[in-house]
């Protein structure tokens, strides 16, 4: 009797392998596949429900311009003004959105409607300036924002 | 006596584990849950997204958004991808019209303009295209009276 005792207290102090390895291995598999989770997000463009042509306003509209210089990097500027650079030459879209913040609060003072901003590119500006301006509008709050309509024929893709 | 102890031991045999069911469970679960989030996204890996810090995620968005994938191709020009399938503009002239007459909400707004349509649709384009091509499928909605039209961008830096 004595000896059968010891047996079993043998057999609990073992480790059970099996459903640790079962574990281990699910978090792996979790950890595995978290980062599929991508942190896209997604900016309105304010398409136009049905008039294309924008209605008439009290407000004088602000016009943010890109121009393509012919290098990588565009001119922007919003009215007659052009926009600050850093040491790269690459737009201050900061300083944008915080001249655009300043043209909304003085615009308020004037009129209860919505400060339009109307965002004229063009065609071979690279894309992700248009998307730094449009971030910098949505930063101001700007709630009428435009794409001007381009003139002439447009590229077919490839 | 004997009787006795073969009641027991078919008792302990029929015992169900519990231990590596449960992990059954959690690795079948873990597994449907990453190949339905995998299956609902329309990416292309090569698309090179800009960032936006205002970009958000928006929980109540449509199961059935359209996702229009823009890659930068040869030559400067985007290769377009309509749910992962490759396209030209005028096979995506098609689709978004079989899109837009999928989900009407109402009559036209106006003479000569299209009736609008609740369809959302995200424009996934690279960075480094040229604006003109981003703008053409933005029109291409538009002429469609797909209105909600969203650009997809990187929240944060990777």
């Amino acid at each position: 009797m004595k000896r059968k005792k010891a047996a079993s207290s043998e057999s609990t102090l073992t480790l059970e392998m099996t459903p640790m390895i079962d574990v281990v291995f699910n978090l792996l598999i979790f950890f595995l596949c978290s980062p599929f989770k991508i942190p896209e997000g997604q900016l309105d463009a304010f398409l136009p429900k049905g008039e294309s042509k924008g209605a008439p306003t009290e407000v004088e509209k602000v016009l943010v311009r890109l121009i393509d210089t012919g290098e990588d990097i565009p001119q922007i500027r919003i009215g007659h003004r052009s926009l600050k650079t850093d040491a790269n030459g690459e737009p201050v879209f900061d300083e944008l959105a915080r001249e655009l913040i300043d043209r909304r609060e003085r615009s308020k003072e004037i009129s209860d409607k919505p400060l339009p901003v109307e965002i004229d590119s063009d065609k071979k500006v690279r894309y992700h300036y248009v998307v730094g301006v449009l971030n910098a509008c949505t930063k101001a709050q700007i709630e009428d924002i435009r794409f001007t309509l381009p003139i002439g024929e447009p590229e077919e893709p490839g | 006596m004997p009787r006795k102890r073969y009641e027991v031991k078919a008792q302990a045999e029929m015992e169900l584990n519990m231990t590596s069911m449960i992990d059954i469970v959690f690795l079948l679960i873990i597994f449907f849950m990453t190949v339905t989030e995998l299956s609902k996204l329309d990416v292309i890996a090569a698309v090179q997204l800009p960032v936006a810090d205002q970009a958000y995620v928006d929980p109540a968005v449509a199961p059935d958004k359209i996702i229009i994938n823009l890659e930068n191709g040869p030559d400067d020009k985007p290769i377009i991808y309509f749910k992962n399938k490759r396209v030209n503009l005028e096979g995506l002239r098609e689709l978004l019209h079989v899109a837009a007459a999928r989900k009407p909400e109402g009559p036209p707004l106006g003479a000569g303009q299209p009736a609008p349509s609740s369809q959302p649709i995200m424009i996934r384009a690279d960075k480094t295209i040229q604006f003109q091509f981003v703008q053409n499928i933005m029109m291409e909605c538009a002429g469609e009276g797909l209105y909600k039209v969203s650009l997809i961008a990187m929240q944060v830096e990777r």
